[in-house]
């Protein structure tokens, strides 16, 4: 049944869609990803990647949600089946309520991180305590267990998981484009005041050991010899896919609230752009300059080896922000209120899909759909919470928010250049817009981005040990074999890197290679459970209609 | 920072702020059709 709801403002529902791609990751992520992988040159292949993949991608989620929006789908399954005669299109949907759900579990649970750093900014908590030592305490993580309950981390999760229900449960004029009216331009506020203050700090300033522009010169130096490597072009197309948001069914759910002909092409461009700005300009300029002031290049350089800036963000920065006197808590505040901002923003545009669903697809009105949404996310939380140490929350990481995303943006792309067709599909694109979109797109579109995608899933299923493409086509071609990185789909999938492959140890004790294989064992549940939701719902729609 | 980082820095925060002012300014100006629900 249609739903007549719709955005409030063109503003409203830009700013709700940049909120939905601005995340975590622009100020976590991305930093550490350029200075690892060439620096500015890494930007080279990021901004190509941005034109070839993330834009092109962007305008095919907005048209396939604008189009199916016509015909009362707001949710993956329905505005799939909308794009063509085959039963089975309804079906990719499945990807569209798996993601939004089991990512929206450990991702809530990130979230909800940032609220209690914020909460302990403000008290002091980091003058006395080092958040070395907090963080394993917070997370009951104990050495030797698999499992956690911890009491705090538990409290904060129930409550940013309850402010995103009653958000949800509002509507979306009032609910998530009101949360992205407050929450973007504070988020702007706080991330260009900590931006100002890191880089201008005093190399003579107390604890400064090193300016904040030997930072800034770490990610912007370009070594142009990265731009051959086959590494740094899947690391920047990678960063780019997972910036945007896109493949996760949100982006198209959204854009089913636009009027037929009304314009996606300039928002989805304005949205999109307003990811970049945040990522690359205040992404690039917090984190890594104010770490190198008080720590070092060096030191630096070793904490985001690993391509994550989650260790300086959530380890480091609160520490480094107490040499800044009565601004420390402030200061503490807006870094953790800004990751709030971003988090929630992207939260609630995972519930959206899930409500519209249930509320298209069953007729559940729209409070309890969110109640039900919150109930799910709460138990698949729980799960991420509990089993934190024994390696759950990675689990669900990987598989729902790397692996599934790629398949569904690769399918979603595939299905709307080759069976709804590039004609129709550029048709969609373009009616209404208010942005005259150059026609080389449309070839971009046809053939460039799926390749692109295709190119970033075929680089996460193979990506060799040290990322060195070079030295495993050697190995292939020498007969030693394929060296996986333990990292990839096929060395996580088998296990490989890890000494010794069993569910218990000798002592009878369950060990991480139990929790990994139940917590996979759970996701594909729940993947069934989606496809068999979406069948059930199409059963009654069949019966009401006969 | 070395010249070769400004320069990567000033074109790429110029490329980006143009088009986030310029695109984000369209979508202010620009009043979305009537609906015609």
């Amino acid at each position: 049944m249609a739903t007549r709801e719709r955005w409030g403002t063109r503003v409203g529902l830009v700013l709700a869609m940049a909120g939905n791609a601005v995340g975590l990751g622009n100020f976590l992520r991305f930093p550490a990803e350029a200075a690892r992988n060439g620096g500015g040159a890494f930007l080279i292949p990021y901004l190509i990647s941005f034109i070839l993949m993330g834009i092109p991608l962007l305008w095919i989620e907005w048209a396939i949600g604008r189009h199916g929006g016509q015909f009362g789908h707001h949710s993956a399954p329905g505005l799939l089946d909308r794009l063509g005669r085959q039963g089975w299109l309804k079906y990719l949907g499945t990807f569209g309520l798996f993601t939004n759900v089991c990512v929206a579990a450990f991702y809530c649970y990130v979230e909800s991180w940032t609220l209690a750093y914020v909460w302990h900014s403000v008290i002091g908590t980091f003058k006395a305590t080092k958040p070395t030592d907090f963080f394993p305490v917070y997370l009951g993580v104990h050495a030797d267990s698999l499992f956690a309950l911890p009491a705090e981390a538990f409290f904060f999760f129930a409550l940013t998981l309850a402010l995103n229900v009653w958000i949800l449960s509002r509507g979306l004029a009032r609910g998530i484009e009101l949360a992205a009216k407050i929450g973007m331009p504070l988020l702007l506020l706080f991330a260009i005041t900590l931006v100002i203050r890191g880089l201008t700090l005093d190399s003579a300033a107390p604890g400064v050991v090193q300016s904040p522009l030997a930072g800034l010169n770490f990610v912007w130096n370009p070594q142009l010899s990265g731009l051959l490597n086959p590494t740094t072009w899947m690391a920047a197309a990678g960063q780019i896919f997972f910036t945007l948001s896109v493949g996760m069914g949100a982006v198209g759910c959204y854009a089913s609230y636009v009027h037929r002909d009304h314009d996606i092409a300039l928002n989805a461009a304005s949205a999109g752009w307003m990811n970049e700005f945040v990522e690359v300009i205040l992404g690039g300029s917090l984190l890594i300059p104010i770490a190198t002031a008080y720590l070092g290049l060096q030191a630096v350089q070793a904490s985001t080896a690993s391509g994550s800036g989650f260790e300086l963000g959530f380890l480091t920065l609160p520490t480094l922000f107490n040499n800044w006197g009565w601004f420390a808590p402030l200061a503490g505040a807006m870094w953790f209120g800004l990751l709030f901002f971003a988090g929630i923003t992207s939260s609630l545009a995972m519930g959206q899909p899930i409500l519209a669903f249930l509320e298209d697809e069953f007729g559940v009105p729209r409070t309890r759909a969110a109640v039900l949404f919150g109930l799910t996310v709460f138990l698949l939380g729980f799960v991420c919470v509990w089993l934190y140490p024994g390696g759950a929350f990675d689990e669900f990481n990987f598989w729902t928010g790397t692996f599934a995303l790629v398949i569904f943006a690769l399918g979603e792309a595939i299905i709307f250049v080759w069976i709804f067709g590039i004609d129709r599909g550029w048709e969609e694109i373009t009616r209404g817009a208010d942005l005259k979109v150059p026609r080389i797109f449309r070839f971009v579109i046809q053939y460039i981005t799926p390749l692109f995608i295709l190119v970033v899933l075929l680089g996460a299923m193979f990506q060799p040990g040290g990322g060195d493409w070079g030295a495993a086509l050697g190995s292939l071609f020498s007969g030693a074999g394929w060296p996986f990185d333990p990292g990839s789909v096929i060395g996580r999938l088998f296990h490989i890197g890890e000494p010794a492959y069993t569910w218990f140890d000798s002592a009878g004790r369950g060990t991480r290679a139990l929790v990994q294989d139940l917590t996979r064992l759970l996701l594909t549940m729940v993947f069934v459970f989606c496809g068999f939701l979406i069948w059930k719902a199409w059963q009654l729609k069949a019966r009401r209609s006969a | 920072m070395t010249a070769a980082a400004w320069t990567m820095l000033a074109i790429t925060w110029a490329v980006i702020t143009f088009y986030t002012i310029k695109y984000f300014w369209m979508v202010v100006k620009t009043p979305p059709r009537s609906d015609q629900d």
